[in-house]
């Protein structure tokens, strides 16, 4: 790996990339496409009916030994720019260009045969990522060390919990020494202890002169670590330079976003069904579903944006398919994706059949700072309690520009004596 | 799209990868460079998915390998008990054994239907890895055929110690089986390579595939010798496995053939008819990719 720090690893000129989301149409486009390759006239240079710009008129340039956070929301384009950059596909204008090893963290454990031995997957993954045998044969003790599987290496990979595979997964891609590192969310995974270890690995190929490239939606301790920030919104370059202004300009798209998804829902009960404010998943065994996880003030509007020390309401609606025992509801704050800050539990309850009902959580003198948060709702039942039902929605606090991610009670002092001459 | 690898050892000045919207096929020496570099570039690759297919495929199987055998098996007794019944005519065929006859058709035949699936089937089964990584796509290709070998390997042997316990007569004519055998493979994966990229984004090709598969056996010299008439003669020009079936079989079981000009001429543009399936997959790769689940 060359030095030069002013050496310019990626360039990414004027890239476009359209799609089609009408499944029949997406097809049908993809044969033309094919057949328009075939006889040497590439893409169409114009967007077709249904197509819309994944990724517009993007250009970045990446130094050695830069590490860029690449943010933005879900769709804003980011994982397309880098399966471009990482040849998985094409840009449809433009042109990328890399000088170097690549290496990409884009899913943890590609590959992985069930039915196989961690072991034996550690050579086929490695394998896969471009390692010979006698590479791996060399590095397999630090593979295990660093993952923390030795033990379990020869059992079936089937066996394995999805924490595991990644853990796994990232050790063996965790050992490739590349000039340019693509990542795209691959950390959501795994406990917090190791995704601290591989925070601290990252860190450590920052500092040796790697660079990468990190997409995230999340403002946490890697993206903090980056020297450079790079925003996409819409398909488009929104922001690219330094860490601070970087984060301020997400928290603040993250807002805009946030009030334009309000104020677009006509009911402010349903606003689980919004982007911003959204229930994203939703795991149902019949008896009973969590309808709505819905962030509130202190009056019960709506509201994605809650001011510091004010009064942060949860509304979470329960309908019953059928009669149930045992019911018990969670609630969650969470920050970073998935790192919980807090869990609240309350009392047992019934329901019967066709019955709604809905419960209000509430926070007074909101201690959380400046931060994009998840609340997280799950419903259980049985004994043990087992959960039937989630749905989360996500809500910013606002609050100057006060540091860290919360306060706690507290009061200063002086103790020394005031001594007078 | 063109994916020019530039070798970047030497100068600092140079690309070590360049990817932009211009067609593939205007610059055919460096695609034909590219496919031929992620061939040897992937060998290793495809060595071990192969040992990962081999190894999960019967991990799980009680009759493990002996699964390879059941398809010919099946076709033998069944086509030799349809043959003692006279249901269907076995006076007259090469060699005379109608047992060897139908096994050694039957081998062939899966071995060309199988690398003629192998393709779309290896590429759905690997879409995690294709969607997510970028690795020689060449190697897929590659053990596509590494697996229809190892299984024509193990139907061949198994007939040939069956033949040999029935004392079967060998000649020296059988040393060409292999060369046809091998012809077949690679002609069959040239057809499976350009209907890959369709089959991947329409379903309907991989079920048409299973559908035409018994009535395209029918049409194919598998179970009866090739008729000398001239329709059957021109058909067997047209279908591309017939003539190299025949004769492969024919030489194996009779020591002589009447199909030499067709086969020949089959069997010499088997690699380039494989070439052509492999500049379409790889042009279509990304096109395609942009389309799968993931």
């Amino acid at each position: 790996m060359s030095t030069a720090k002013s050496e310019t690893i990626v360039q990414v000129d004027s890239v476009s990339k359209k799609f089609c989301r009408a499944l029949h149409r997406s097809l049908r486009y993809g044969v033309v496409d094919m057949c328009r390759e075939a006889v040497g006239l590439g893409p169409t240079p114009t967007l077709r009916k249904g197509e819309f710009w994944a990724v517009k008129d993007m250009s970045l340039e990446v130094k050695r030994a830069e590490s860029i956070a690449l943010m933005g929301q879900n769709g804003a384009g980011k994982s397309t720019l880098i399966k471009m950059i990482h040849g998985l596909i094409r840009p449809d204008s433009g042109r990328i260009r890399v000088r170097g090893r690549m290496g990409a963290l884009t899913q943890l454990g590609a590959g992985f045969n069930p039915v196989l031995s961690g072991r034996e997957n550690v050579y086929i993954n490695s394998a896969v990522l471009g390692f010979a045998k006698s590479e791996v044969d060399k590095r397999l003790d630090e593979i295990l060390d660093f993952s923390g599987m030795a033990e379990a290496i020869d059992d079936p990979v089937r066996t394995y919990s999805s924490g595991m595979r990644a853990r796994l997964g990232y050790s063996i891609a965790a050992f490739l020494n590349p000039d340019l590192l693509l990542m795209d969310e691959v950390l959501a995974t795994g406990d917090i202890a190791f995704r601290a270890k591989c925070y601290a690995h990252l860190e450590k190929l920052m500092s040796q002169g790697t660079s990468i490239i990190i997409v995230t939606h999340m403002m946490g301790r890697i993206a903090r670590a980056c020297n450079r920030f790079v925003i996409m919104d819409q398909g488009r370059k929104f922001y690219d330079g330094e860490v601070d202004e970087g984060l301020r300009r997400y928290h603040d798209l993250m807002k805009v976003q946030a009030s334009n998804d309000d104020s677009d829902e006509a009911d402010g009960l349903e606003a689980s069904a919004s982007p911003a404010s959204v229930a994203t998943s939703s795991i149902s065994l019949g008896a009973a579903l969590l309808e709505s996880v819905v962030v509130t003030d202190e009056a019960g509007n709506p509201a994605p944006i809650i001011e510091h020390r004010q009064t942060l309401k949860v509304r979470m609606r329960v309908r019953a398919n059928a009669d149930a025992r045992q019911l018990s509801l969670e609630l969650r704050i969470e920050h970073d994706g998935d790192d919980l800050m807090a869990a609240y539990y309350p009392q047992i309850f019934e329901m019967r059949e066709g019955e709604t009902r809905e419960f209000e959580f509430t926070i007074k003198q909101l201690s959380l700072l400046k931060g994009v948060f998840n609340v997280r709702g799950i419903l259980l039942a049985g004994v043990p309690p087992h959960i039937i039902s989630e749905k989360q929605t996500r809500f910013a606090v606002d609050s100057g520009t006060r540091p860290g991610l919360f306060t706690l009670p507290h009061s200063w002092n002086e103790v020394t004596a005031v001594e007078v001459d | 799209m063109a994916e020019a690898t530039i070798n970047n050892d030497q100068s600092s000045e140079k690309w070590t990868v360049e990817f932009s919207p211009e067609s593939q096929v205007r610059h055919p020496i460096r695609l034909i460079k590219a496919i031929c570099s992620d061939i040897w570039g992937g060998r290793s690759l495809a060595y071990r998915l192969f040992v990962r297919n081999l190894s999960g495929t019967y991990r799980q199987s009680f009759l493990g390998f002996l699964w390879i055998l059941v398809p010919t098996i099946g076709q033998a007794a069944s086509w030799t008990f349809l043959a003692r019944q006279d249901v269907v005519r076995s006076e007259g065929i090469p060699g005379g054994s109608y047992v060897a006859f139908i096994a050694i058709g039957s081998i062939l035949w899966q071995a060309f239907f199988d690398a003629v699936q192998a393709p779309l089937r290896l590429t759905l089964a690997n879409q995690g890895l294709i969607t997510k990584l970028s690795f020689p796509r060449e190697a897929l290709v590659l053990v596509a055929i590494g697996e229809v070998i190892f299984d024509f390997l193990i139907r061949f042997v198994a007939v040939t110690l069956v033949l040999t316990i029935v004392g079967f007569s060998w000649s020296p004519a059988m040393l060409y089986f292999p060369v046809f055998a091998l012809g077949l493979i690679l002609v069959g994966t040239g057809i499976g390579l350009l209907i890959t990229p369709i089959g991947i984004l329409y379903q309907d090709v991989g079920r048409t595939l299973t559908i035409i598969g018994p009535f395209w056996m029918l049409l194919t010299p598998v179970v009866y010798a090739a008729p000398a008439s001239a329709a059957y003669q021109s058909w067997s020009w047209l279908n591309p496995p017939a003539a190299m079936l025949s004769a492969g079989r024919d030489l194996f079981v009779a020591g002589s053939t009447d199909m030499w000009m067709p086969a020949l001429v089959w069997l010499a543009i088997a690699v380039p008819y494989l070439m052509l399936g492999l500049l379409w997959f790889r042009i279509a790769f990304r096109i395609f990719v942009e389309r799968m689940a993931n």
